[in-house]
């Protein structure tokens, strides 16, 4: 399958810092692909580059064939692009609908003047959707509350229906299940399996093992801002070096140390 | 119509009506995260507009009504790039440079007679036009509040970073902003040349400015409404009461800016101050209506 996401040597670093360093990889379209590592590895990075509020230093970035270093955010989306956010970036003093809404925006695009009752049956239309949107997501009965009543997991889940409202072929979902108790980060693990069964390609980064483990066709590990292995979700957790990683030895503690090249 | 008001009264009347729509311009760009100091440049422009072609051509009135927002929007236009790349004081301090760039031109040339401004400008508005511009201002207003426009006005305001990645294109949801606010400005600069049918370059000075960004504020963003209300609200305060022109009328305006500021910190549109209510009627309205799909009972709803 073709691949809809392709990082080539891409590096970003902050001040003398390399937060990303050299990393190459590809999501072929229609996966789901794990993007996890210890605290620190620059997944939040890579993410925050692949939908661009940072440009890399070094590198390239393909989605769906196009060249998308140096493009601004709402050119992304345009491009397909959609994610949610670590710590949660609802608009918190809109409801629920209308923080949905706001994803349909660019389906108004090129119907800037309309009037009168083809306005009135395009609002309608949109706000169906919207609707259809947070039914899916299983807050049909919080339709009309502010988001900021919401529980923590109901917000999550708000942002994920806004992010499906822009209608993107490619969702980065950075750590969708921080914070969740085990029955909710499944309900979203089920979620993201049934928007990813409609063709959207899914890059989820989370620190649940088990959701990682169940849910994605391959897992890219990374570490130190590079990427260790790409695996399938079983096989990456029998690599040494991911162990290594995750449960740190004398050696791999230092050695950044040591080779200061190549660390951050 | 306002034939029973005594003179006093219809003038202050007028006043405020002028100030609403000043009121509106410095809302439209507050609703978008702007920090604007220039609304009254845009409205000298528009005022010294409309005073030229009146006094100075013999074009008709509406001639000048129509050109005066046309120019002030487009030096908001022209501007507008450079400012919007601004962020937080010092956008602020840029159009404050463009205000007082536009006062000293004018003070400084001769086409506008300098310091000493234009008189005898035909008095031509009267209060049923005042009230006729600000109700069709307030239906278009209403109608963007409702449309996706308003809807991304609201998110650019709320979390620019958040609006873009969700599509929306923050420099033109701004760019027009702004835009439209010069020109609203600059047609209440315009309403009031032909109203006072005298102006000067210091009547655009920044006393006038503190009182509109002090009503925009206390009534929110949440809501065009809420500016307008407080506007209305405060002029009658100030000129109705007894205590008007007494020692009282500052201590009470003051007193009541620190209470309203107490209880609705973001202003009185502010959408949170009104959950307990919306919840009230919410419940209210499922008990009327048992047969439609549960609205969620706010029990369930509060975590």
């Amino acid at each position: 399958m073709a691949a809809l996401l392709e990082l080539t040597g891409v590096s970003k670093s902050f001040g003398g810092m390399k937060a990303v360093d050299n990393v190459s990889f590809a999501v072929a379209e229609g996966s789901i692909c794990g993007l996890i590592g210890p605290n620190g590895a620059g997944k939040t990075t890579v993410v925050n580059l692949i939908s661009g509020y940072l440009r890399p230093t070094a590198g390239n970035i393909r989605v769906a064939g196009t060249d998308v270093v140096g493009l601004r955010p709402h050119r992304l989306a345009h491009v397909g692009v959609a994610r949610t956010y670590q710590n949660l970036q609802l608009f918190d003093e809109s409801t629920v609908l209308e923080n949905v809404l706001i994803g349909r925006h660019m389906a108004f695009r090129g119907k800037r003047w309309q009037l009168g009752r083809t306005r009135r049956r395009e609002e309608i239309e949109q706000h169906e959707k919207a609707r259809h949107l947070i039914e899916r997501v299983g807050l049909s009965n919080v339709v009309d509350v502010d988001v900021a009543e919401l529980s923590y997991g109901m917000r999550r889940r708000v942002e994920i229906a806004r992010a499906m409202a822009t209608e993107p072929k490619l969702l980065l979902l950075d750590e969708p299940t921080a914070g969740m108790t085990r029955a909710e980060s499944d309900d979203v693990g089920a979620l993201i399996q049934t928007v990813n069964a409609e063709g959207v390609t899914v890059l989820l980064v989370d620190h649940n093992v088990r959701l990682v483990t169940e849910i994605c066709h391959r897992v890219v590990v990374l570490d130190w801002g590079q990427v260790l292995t790409e695996d399938g979700p079983t096989e990456v957790w029998q690599d040494d070096r991911v162990k290594a990683a995750y449960l740190g030895t004398k050696e791999h503690k230092f050695a950044h140390l040591e080779a200061p090249d190549a660390g951050r | 119509m306002f034939d029973w008001m005594n003179p006093l009264q219809h003038f202050q009347l007028d006043t405020a009506l002028i100030l609403t729509l000043l009121v509106v311009s410095v809302h439209l760009t507050f609703r978008v995260g702007i920090f604007s100091l220039a609304p009254l440049g845009f409205a000298a422009v528009g005022g010294y507009t409309a005073a030229l072609i009146a006094t100075k051509t013999d074009q008709p009135f509406l001639v000048g009504m129509v050109a005066a927002p046309l120019l002030a929007g487009a030096i908001g236009a022209l501007f507008a790039p450079p400012i919007l790349r601004l962020r937080g004081i010092y956008m602020a301090l840029g159009t404050l440079a463009l205000s007082q760039a536009i006062l000293v031109l004018i003070r400084i040339s001769d086409a506008t007679n300098g310091p000493n401004g234009i008189a005898g400008i035909p008095a031509k508005v009267d209060t049923e036009y005042l009230l006729a511009i600000l109700l069709v201002t307030f239906v278009l207003l209403q109608l963007s509040h409702r449309s996706y426009f308003g809807r991304a006005a609201k998110a650019v305001r709320l979390d620019e970073r958040t609006a873009e990645g969700l599509g929306i294109n923050l420099f033109r949801v701004r760019f027009a902003s702004f835009t439209v606010a010069a020109a609203v400005a600059g047609l209440a600069g315009a309403l009031e040349a032909h109203r006072t049918t005298v102006i000067s370059p210091g009547q655009y000075g920044f006393g006038a400015l503190i009182i509109v960004f002090t009503y925009v504020l206390l009534g929110g963003n949440g809501h065009w409404s809420g500016p307008i209300l407080v506007t209305w609200g405060m002029t009658l305060l100030r000129d109705k009461l007894e205590f008007a022109g007494s020692n009282w009328e500052e201590i009470i305006y003051g007193a009541l800016l620190v209470v309203i500021m107490l209880v609705a910190p973001n202003g009185l549109s502010d959408r949170s101050l009104y959950r307990k209510p919306r919840r009230w009627l919410r419940s209210l309205r499922s008990r009327h209506k048992p047969d439609t799909a549960a609205p969620a009972a706010p029990a369930e709803v509060s975590s």
